[in-house]
């Protein structure tokens, strides 16, 4: 055959040099991040709490004895040294990838963000590792051993002077490379502008403008309407008690970002068990709500969308049909039922919510898969058929992988239902019960608050930014599933 | 390798008659194409033959075995799709493998395997544990940073080279064989598998797309892997659904060729459904002819072209396509004379009989090819006809010339190279006389002469 090349041996595709730059990118970003971390709960220690509810927990340095922290920032320095050498690493890779062409392709687009990136994250190291040094140098002499200066002046010495000098030559080193890049990359806008605009007219290009203000006007309208609660609660974080209770603007937004945030991330990991116990709870529910909102609407969408049978389309409405009233007509009916059934009792009633939330969601989820189910092309699971898979094959080895972009809408969307639901869960968990979630929780906070016991509005907004925190976590992850083209390539 | 046997096969939708009572039996190593227009039921009557649609009525054999109502799976036969239907979460290789996988490993050999991947990456992720453990002891904090890099660098691995995946099953299905003998039957079969995929592959020259996806191959790849797909199972029979009509006209001519290279080294019996009559009349050993869910005829490129049955085959083979105008058979002093609007036409002998016999003073069609009609300069000969050349079109080896007869009568013929005629030249115009047709006015069937030799 002409067609027919022989090969002595099968080449395998080669690793390109962008691959290498990503794995790499992605190890320096794991040890930053590490980095931080133990920088961070150094840093707590710091922070003096006020007589707020955190305020009998002692800082970690009065607990333990110097010897932890010292380990700490070993690690800490170990991790930001490899950190930098693995991102200088990468910066060489990526200007030698950037200068051998200028043409900007959606590659380069993106090492350039991770540079971008990478050099944001290595500055803030540079700034936690500066901060612990002066932490531990603050350090009292504890149980009749060394403080914290003679510490760093014995067992580390010049070494954290050194750190420090090549923190700041690596930042000039990054720096002259985002500059670089920067202007090439602005040369190169410059050019595909030329492309298509052919010479800039300012009365047009005010014209134009004039034109769209309505449009801007509604935009920004609504924008203002959403955005509002988010930044009240970015502007109550950046606050301390003083600000909140003198209703005035944050006076020293960054020392109170630092305060408030760090108190609750301590406060969740080791001082405030109840919010740990809600988080488990509300991830319980919300990941049961999804998984079985799938197993269901998976096999019923499947067998709606694919299979002829008597009822089919009657059925199908009937389902649509359930969520034409609105759930809380449920509320009352659903509370007597389950209490009847008994499993409302305390070792059921996790259960019984999550079948609450599940016979709210699965109606929906089932029309959404339904409907992603009929957009893969038939003759995928034809051939499937004919190449040897029977029905149940074809669904589990050819359907359901194609249907991973369905089936993430799906859960995201049953995840969010149970994440913030409130009214179900109070009726049917009630305020005080053990098994509080996390909007329970909230909510009890608010109520619990008496004279001498007030409530802290600048703890509770990033309490509030830690719950947002999975979900926009979820959706991040899962954006590139979410979006079309799962199916490319497989037909034409 | 079998033959297929197609017995009085209907199907219905409802009232509509999508296949009509088609008897069609299709021999060992043959090649057929089943050619028509869209909607004439020629897919129909392949994915009944696939199982992918019911028979109304009929047998369906495939060798000696009826298989109505057999699932897909069973029937022994690989199909190509128009839309070349590859799985597009799968590598080449894996598309390939999925059919012998299908057939040749038991669902519990399957989740034997997929318990023993399972193992394999807890181990792994053990052993790594435990290896850093041991190096943190001696170069404390050294030893966590190795875990932590190899732990998410194995992962980024595993998920990112699906080649790395497979060398992982293999290795688990080698070593796990000399421990456990029932996995060694599975080794076999999986090192066969990898054989036969790498031996397809070279035949069809994709051995480097082997570890991509899909959607990383052009046109011509996919078709390739495609075709891989169904010939690597060495099937019964193979059934191509259109599969060159997604391909650009230079690539489809290329493959045609291939195609039928392909076939005829391995000999499998065929059955190939387009609506393209040039890719039917190059590729088949015999083409059936299809019209509105009746078969029409079945035969050789010669014979469906030389002694086309009835009108619509003879319209619908040959491009461009025949000529036809309608007219009354007349008698005139002792000539047979085929009488129309625009002119009149003494018929070639051997109708002679046939047509003084039956269809005197009656209508009938008349049927001549482009390239059966030869053009000449105006000569004045009262005996031969004439007509005006009305437009040229010039397509390189040849050039179409449309010529019109008076009283609105046109004709289209195909001369070779490119036509020494202008525009509004009156020219003399020849048919050759063994090469006309003439067709029954009501019925469409062709009129065969009473001593017709058909050899082609």
């Amino acid at each position: 055959m002409t067609i027919a090349k022989s090969f002595s041996s099968l080449e395998r595709p080669r690793v390109t040099f962008n691959q290498i730059a990503f794995l790499l990118l992605i190890f320096s970003f794991i040890l930053t991040l590490w980095g931080f971390w133990a920088s961070e709960t150094i840093l707590w220690n710091r922070i003096v709490y006020s007589n707020g509810e955190w305020a009998n927990s002692l800082p970690i340095y009065l607990q333990t004895d110097l010897g932890i922290l010292r380990e700490m920032l070993f690690s800490n320095i170990i991790l930001f040294t490899v950190g930098l050498l693995l991102s200088v690493l990468i910066s060489i890779i990526i200007g030698i990838n950037f200068f051998k062409s200028t043409r900007w392709d959606n590659n380069r687009r993106l090492l350039f963000r991770f540079l971008a990136l990478a050099s944001l994250f290595t500055s803030l190291m540079g700034f936690w590792i500066f901060q612990s040094v002066v932490v531990i140098k603050s350090f009292p002499a504890v149980n009749g051993g060394k403080n914290g200066l003679e510490w760093i002046e014995v067992e580390i010495g010049e070494y954290s002077s050194y750190l420090s000098l090549l923190g700041f030559i690596i930042q000039i080193f990054f720096l002259i490379v985002l500059f670089v890049t920067l202007i090439i990359l602005f040369i190169n806008r410059e050019r595909e502008i030329k492309l298509i605009k052919s010479e800039f007219n300012p009365y047009l290009f005010i014209l134009n403008l004039l034109k769209r203000i309505p449009f801007y006007i509604v935009i920004i309208g609504y924008l203002v309407l959403t955005l509002i609660p988010v930044i009240m609660t970015i502007i109550v974080s950046l606050s301390s008690t003083a600000d909140l209770r003198l209703y005035q603007l944050p006076t020293n937004p960054i020392y109170s970002l630092i305060k408030n945030f760090s108190s609750v991330i301590f406060a969740i990991s080791v001082g405030d068990p109840a919010f740990a116990t809600a988080f488990i709870y509300s991830v319980i529910l919300g990941f049961g709500t999804g998984l079985m909102g799938l197993v269901v609407s998976l096999s019923a969408g499947y067998a709606l969308a694919r299979f002829k049978f008597a009822g089919n389309k009657i059925l199908t409405f009937m389902i649509l049909a359930t969520q034409m009233f609105p759930g809380l007509i449920l509320l009352i009916p659903q509370y007597v039922i389950w209490k009847d059934i008994g499993l409302l009792q305390e070792h059921l009633l996790l259960f019984g919510v999550l079948l609450a939330y599940i016979s709210g969601a699965v109606a929906y989820c089932t029309w959404m898969m339904k409907g992603y189910f009929e957009t893969i092309p038939i003759d995928l699971e034809e051939a499937a058929l004919i190449d040897g898979a029977g029905r149940l094959g074809t669904f589990f080895r050819i359907a359901i992988p194609l249907a991973k972009p369905g089936m993430v809408a799906v859960l995201i969307f049953t995840f969010l239902t149970a994440w913030s639901e409130f009214v179900l869960a109070r009726t049917f968990i009630g305020e005080t019960a053990p098994q509080a979630t996390l909007p329970l929780l909230f909510y009890n906070y608010q109520n619990t608050a008496a004279p001498d016991n007030p409530i802290f509005f600048e703890l509770l907004a990033p309490y509030a930014v830690l719950v947002a925190l999975p979900p926009v976590i979820m959706f991040l992850l899962l954006q590139k599933e979410l979006a079309a083209g799962a199916v490319a390539g497989g037909i034409k | 390798m079998a033959s297929v046997k197609f017995s009085n096969i209907s199907k219905f939708y409802g009232n509509f008659i999508a296949v009509n009572d088609l008897n069609l039996t299709v021999e060992d190593h043959e090649f057929l194409v089943l050619v028509g227009p869209s909607g004439c039921g020629k897919t129909t009557s392949l994915r009944m033959l696939a199982g992918l649609e019911d028979v109304s009525r009929g047998n369906i054999q495939i060798g000696e075995r009826i298989v109505n109502n057999d699932p897909p799976k069973s029937r022994d036969i690989a199909m190509v799709f128009q839309s070349y239907a590859l799985y597009p979460h799968w590598t080449i290789y894996d598309n390939l493998a999925f059919g012998l996988r299908m057939r040749n490993i038991s669902l519990a050999q399957n989740l034997l395997i997929m318990i023993l991947q399972f193992l394999f990456y807890v181990l792994a992720f053990m052993g790594l544990f435990l290896l850093t453990s041991l190096i943190d002891i001696i170069l404390p904090g050294v030893g966590a940073l190795i875990f932590i890099s190899g732990l998410i660098g194995g992962i980024i691995t595993i998920l990112m080279f699906a080649e790395v995946r497979l060398d992982i099953r293999k290795f688990i299905l080698q070593t796990g064989s000399i421990v456990f003998s029932p996995l060694s039957s599975i080794a076999h079969v999986e090192s066969e598998i990898e054989t036969k995929v790498h031996k397809t592959a070279e035949l069809l020259g994709i051995e480097e797309q082997l570890f991509k996806k899909p959607k990383q191959l052009s046109g011509g790849q996919r078709q390739r892997v495609a075709l891989g797909r169904a010939i690597i199972r060495e099937p019964q029979v193979f059934l191509m659904d259109e599969p060159l009509s997604n391909l650009d006209a230079k690539l489809r001519v290329q493959m045609r060729a291939e195609l039928q290279r392909l076939q005829k080294k391995l000999k499998t019996t065929t059955i190939y459904v387009t609506h393209d009559q040039i890719e039917a009349m190059t590729l088949a050993d015999r083409i059936a002819v299809m019209n509105k869910g009746i078969l029409q005829q079945l035969g050789t490129t010669g014979e469906v072209y030389t002694f086309p049955v009835n009108k619509f085959v003879a319209g619908f083979i040959g491009s461009p396509s025949m000529n036809f105008i309608e007219g009354k058979i007349v008698e005139e002093s002792s000539r047979i004379i085929f009488k129309c609007s625009a002119f009149n036409y003494s018929v070639p002998d051997r109708y002679h009989t046939v047509l003084k016999d039956s269809f005197l003073n009656k209508l009938v069609w008349i049927g001549i090819r482009p390239e059966h009609i030869v053009l000449k300069d105006f000569s004045g000969n009262p005996d031969k006809l004439e007509a005006v050349v009305g437009v040229l079109e010039p397509i390189g080896s040849d050039t179409y010339v449309y010529i019109d007869f008076p009283k609105d009568t046109s004709m289209i013929v195909k001369v070779e190279g490119i036509a020494p005629f202008k525009l509004d030249q009156t020219v003399d115009v020849d048919f050759l006389p063994e090469h006309v047709h003439f067709f029954n006015y009501s019925t469409e069937l062709r009129i065969e002469p009473y001593d017709e030799v058909k050899e082609t």
